[in-house]
């Protein structure tokens, strides 16, 4: 038997949507480091270290939710992905991939992929003096930096605005299929078979397997990670990236530009401290605002788990984005701290076996971005007479819209204040 | 408990007392040593990759071949010495062992 809940917790995941959710997580925390939500049927772990014991039996006594929608979830996740496979044939298949985006084959990208991405968008407002940087910024740099390690055709706008396009009714699916959406799921089934057609020309082009982007590696090197390696796998870890990589950072991106313009000294800071400040405001961004808010899991059996014992086949959810804000594991937990010891110990990319791969690209992207802006658009601020951004989504979260105003400067010319082109 | 001699990232040594019988990332991120462990210890990240001084390395043992395909992804990746601190299990003649933390990726 599962224990009784010391108290009935008052708020409820399906309370959240749309709205600045960080102080319904204290106010939850209040009720317990571990809380049953009675309307979503589910236990909420709300702390840093309950999160951490909890995923860290990710695979051994937990599987996906989605897991729960049968097949459905092998539709939209894939029955051989990341998501959905256990054992040695995930740990095969997550090492292979670490290793691909990991920093030894990435670091080519950072200059010649990320920041030449991030230069050509912001080149394409910056003479205006004004911009929406959510749907003319944040929105494109993701999809197009999976692109890039692709090998898919990311200067392409028809096509990579397609297929971003087509990626949203998945990206509804995650963000609110767990606080209850049917249509969501049928949406989703259908986005992701349009996307694996939208992938395939791409890949048959690469059968032969003699490129170095990852989808002629995905051909090359796949028969060593999964038995009966065929075409669906390679769509299927291709739009598995594509679509991982991209709703997640571009919520990342939104926030890193919106903090660097709404706490105030912020951005000098962030200038002044070199690449060390840069790298670690990424982190308090990722800590604080962690695109993904939690991740819903099921238990395979009786588990106890931070002191609360938990019977087979319930839900149980880490909320992470509480967690990272945990003030019993870090001091001044809501504060930015440019100098925090070990700025990576947060879990926005996960913790436990299904850490996210895409971690260091993401990271990378966030960098380039932050880096980026404070060079090309020093005076940047929020447009007062224009709507102003919120908190939005659910699971995954962004602040948008991202109304702007700046000092144009030409394409070409170093802008004034910097004496810099920016480009790359 | 043995002594382990980490050198962090500044450079500076700390003297980390290690627990038998757990990994020595464990008593690292006691220490705030800058190891984040994402997996949890279970050899799915290289997120607590260390160098073992050379005089050591016959002691902890080399990194096996799947180890090494994590640490390999690293920019910071030295064959030879580079190790996850999660799959190195403190004994008592680990006593005095010298570690490097790697550089962040």
């Amino acid at each position: 038997m599962s224990d009784q809940p010391s108290g009935k917790c008052p708020y409820s995941l399906k309370d959240l949507a749309r709205v600045n959710p960080f102080e319904v997580y204290e106010a939850m925390r209040a009720e317990g480091d571990v809380v049953w939500d009675e309307q979503t049927k589910a236990w909420l772990f709300m702390t840093a270290a309950g999160c951490r014991s909890l995923m860290q039996g990710d695979m051994e006594y937990l599987r996906f939710w989605t897991t729960s929608l049968g097949e459905a979830a092998d539709d939209i996740q894939g029955k051989r992905s990341l998501k959905l496979l256990t054992g040695e044939p995930h740990h095969k298949l997550h090492r292979w991939w670490l290793k691909r985006l990991g920093s030894a084959e990435l670091e080519q990208f950072r200059e010649s992929g990320i920041r030449s991405i991030a230069n050509m968008l912001i080149d394409r407002f910056v003479a205006d003096g004004h911009a929406e940087l959510f749907s003319q910024y944040a929105e494109h740099l993701p999809v197009r930096a999976v692109c890039t390690v692709l090998g898919l055709p990311w200067q392409d706008d028809e096509w990579v605005s397609g297929i971003f396009k087509t990626m949203k009714p998945i990206q509804q699916f995650f963000n609110y299929s767990m606080v209850g959406d049917e249509e969501t799921i049928n949406a989703a089934r259908r986005a992701t078979k349009k996307i694996e057609s939208l992938l395939l020309p791409f890949i048959e082009a690469r059968k032969d397997g003699t490129g170095n982007d990852l989808i002629s590696r995905l051909w090359r090197e796949g028969p060593e990670l999964l038995e009966d390696w065929s075409v669906r796998d390679i769509q299927t870890n291709s739009r598995h990236l594509l679509f991982a990589g991209s709703e997640t950072t571009v919520s990342a991106i939104s926030s890193a530009l919106y903090l660097l313009m709404t706490e105030k000294g912020l951005a000098d800071r962030v200038r002044a401290g070199g690449e060390k400040a840069l790298r670690n405001y990424v982190e308090e961004v990722l800590r604080l605002y962690g695109p993904v808010h939690y991740r819903g899991r099921i238990t395979n059996r009786e588990i106890e788990v931070a002191g609360t014992k938990i019977d087979k086949d319930q839900f149980v959810v880490a909320m992470q984005a509480a967690a990272n804000r945990d003030p019993t594991y870090y001091k001044n937990a809501p504060e930015i701290d440019l100098a925090r010891p070990s700025p990576r110990d947060h879990i926005a990319f996960n913790f436990g076996p299904h850490n996210c791969v895409g971690a260091g690209l993401a990271r990378m992207e966030i960098q380039e971005t932050v880096r980026v802006f404070l060079e090309r658009l020093p005076d940047m601020h929020l447009d007062p007479r224009a709507e102003q951004p919120r908190l939005q989504g659910h699971q995954a979260r962004n602040f948008s819209p991202l109304n702007v105003l700046f000092t144009p400067t030409s394409r070409s010319q170093p802008h004034p204040a910097t004496g810099q082109s920016g480009r790359a | 408990l043995p002594k382990i001699y980490a050198t962090d990232r500044a450079g500076e040594v700390n003297v980390v007392p290690a627990t038998t019988g757990e990994s020595l990332m464990q008593s690292l991120r006691q220490q705030d040593l800058e190891i984040a462990a994402i997996c949890g210890g279970c050899r799915s990240c290289a997120t607590c990759h260390v160098y073992v001084d050379p005089q050591w390395i016959s002691r902890t043992g080399e990194a096996p071949a799947e180890e090494a395909e994590l640490l390999e992804g690293s920019v910071h990746y030295r064959p030879g010495t580079s190790r996850l601190s999660c799959q190195i299990v403190v004994t008592e003649e680990l006593e005095g062992l010298k570690i490097t933390v790697a550089p962040e990726d």
